[in-house]
């Protein structure tokens, strides 16, 4: 796969110039709103002054200074970030696209839509303490075929306001809030003749023996079990849908790996969302652009979605269907 | 000082109810998941049996013999259950030896449907064997351990023997047409 690496790096080195240069002339209504308290008390001194020596009419200029600062302030920091969502999307779409489109046939890709609230609702994810009513994102929506798996995928993120009692220290999104998951979700084609759902999630020390009215299950293989909290309605369906080859990849995406998993059997489809090390098609501004090491990393993620295929044999429960 | 005892002889007693209802529950999923493999067996030997009309004319002699001895009643030991398992295994790897055989039997829409089902439900077979010996092996555990081990032996618990289907058998299958 070709790409125009020049235009791309030369764009985007564009587009972080002027990102740049925003953020630079930000900081002088920031300036002005942090010396705020200064001016006011520069203009409690001229108001005694000027009522109770000449009776001149006081006008309040720090006042006026900082509704003008704070106004200028929000038009740059739109400004700044419409440049950062222009360079995200230059990279998704000189970048990722054509990649994505190269490797699998019949991709649809749409860089603004993703799954919605509700549909990710829908897929009884293991998510505990975290609700799906918070802020919620997903763009950049994948949908192919892969060996006769069709499967959709899309980048989401889960932020909230709220600061959380415990000992994490979480990364914020670019209006403050604290993001809780920010990965991506993948849907696979997946019939199972199973009763309920099987959810599986890494293990985050709950000893529960239910959950949301399901039970936990433990399989014969000790290391899965110490990865992964598994809870179903029905545990022969977690022997069926759990083979010792799904057992296997699970364990080996814990293998040097920090982040979080969470997958669920419907019995119609897969779905497994990644979280804790971003989305597939992020490109961050304030970092440095190594065009080398993201086309490696996308190559890596398309991989990834092609071993889950061949891994777990969707392919060849495909061809039964 | 009797107060002392008659207490210790209290704890002792909850302690010992507890774990012999402990022990009876995870024979219980035992029991539970045995049934699962008699379900499972069942379901096969149904596919078999359709399969092995659908080819008749096309396997031998002794597969039809070897299909006609297995039997399926209830209260089979584990033993009768892997060699029920055993028998069925080969015959299913007989008919799809001749399948490979004859192309017209293994591209017919029939066949294939009913090889899928049997693909289902050797998976079923499966999970249903694994889910078993979880259960017997948690079980073993159990009324392997001190100090519950004595609670076992008041009871007249013995370890309980796992699904161990014989692999190797399946390789020994001849081709006779």
């Amino acid at each position: 796969m070709q790409l125009d690496r020049g235009k791309i790096v030369k764009e985007l080195r564009v587009l972080k110039k002027t990102y740049s240069f925003y953020k630079r002339i930000e900081m002088v209504p920031a300036l002005i709103c942090a010396f705020s308290g200064l001016w006011i008390l520069i203009d409690i001194i001229r108001c005694y002054k000027i009522i109770i020596s000449n009776g001149n009419v006081f006008v309040p200029w720090s006042i006026v200074a900082i509704v003008c600062s704070l106004l200028l302030y929000k038009i740059l920091n739109k400004i700044k970030l419409s440049v950062q969502r222009k360079y995200e999307m230059v990279f998704k779409r000189m970048m990722a696209e054509p990649i994505l489109r190269s490797t699998f046939e019949n991709i649809k890709y749409n860089p603004e839509k993703g799954f919605s609230r509700h549909e990710v609702k829908k897929m009884q994810l293991l998510l505990m303490n975290i609700s799906l009513d918070e802020h919620f994102e997903s763009e950049d929506l994948i949908e192919a075929e892969y060996m006769g798996v069709q499967f959709m995928q899309s980048d989401i993120l889960l932020s909230e306001y709220r600061r959380r009692n415990d000992n994490y220290i979480r990364p914020k999104d670019y209006e403050g809030r604290e993001i809780l998951i920010d990965g991506r979700l993948a849907r696979f084609s997946y019939k199972l003749d199973i009763k309920g759902v099987v959810q599986i999630a890494t293990k985050k020390g709950m000893k529960w023996k239910r959950y949301m009215g399901k039970k936990r299950v433990e399989v014969e293989d000790t290391e899965f079990n110490k990865n992964f909290d598994v809870f179903a309605d029905d545990e022969h369906s977690v022997f069926y849908a759990l083979t010792p080859q799904v057992i296997d990849y699970f364990n080996s995406l814990r293998v040097g790996n920090k982040e979080q998993i969470a997958a669920t059997m419907d019995g119609e489809f897969l779905y497994v969302l990644r979280y804790g090390k971003g989305g597939l098609f992020k490109a961050d501004i304030k970092e440095e652009f190594d065009i080398d090491q993201k086309e490696k990393q996308i190559y890596a993620e398309i991989a990834e979605m092609q071993r889950l295929v061949k891994v777990l044999h969707l392919h060849k429960r495909a061809e039964r269907e | 000082m009797e107060a002392m005892f008659g207490l210790l002889f209290i704890i002792i007693l909850i302690w010992f109810v507890l774990n012999m209802n402990g022990i009876r529950a995870a024979e219980l999923k035992v029991e539970e998941a045995d049934s699962g493999i008699d379900v499972a067996l069942t379901k096969r030997y149904d596919v078999l049996t359709k399969q092995l009309a659908a080819v008749r004319e096309y396997v031998s002699y002794e597969s039809k013999t070897l299909f006609e001895t297995i039997r399926l009643r209830s209260g089979m030991t584990i033993g009768e259950k892997i060699e029920v398992s055993d028998k069925m295994n080969a015959v299913s790897s007989q008919i799809r030896l001749t399948a490979e055989q004859y192309p017209q039997l293994g591209s017919s829409a029939n066949f294939v449907q009913l090889q899928n089902s049997i693909t289902d439900v050797e998976e079923h077979l499966q999970a249903a064997r694994r889910l078993y010996n979880a259960n017997v092996t948690a079980y073993n555990t159990k009324i392997a351990m001190f100090p519950v081990s004595i609670v076992a032996g008041v009871m007249g618990k013995r370890k309980k023997q796992l699904f161990e289907a014989e692999e190797t058998k399946r390789q020994d299958v001849e081709i006779k047409l």
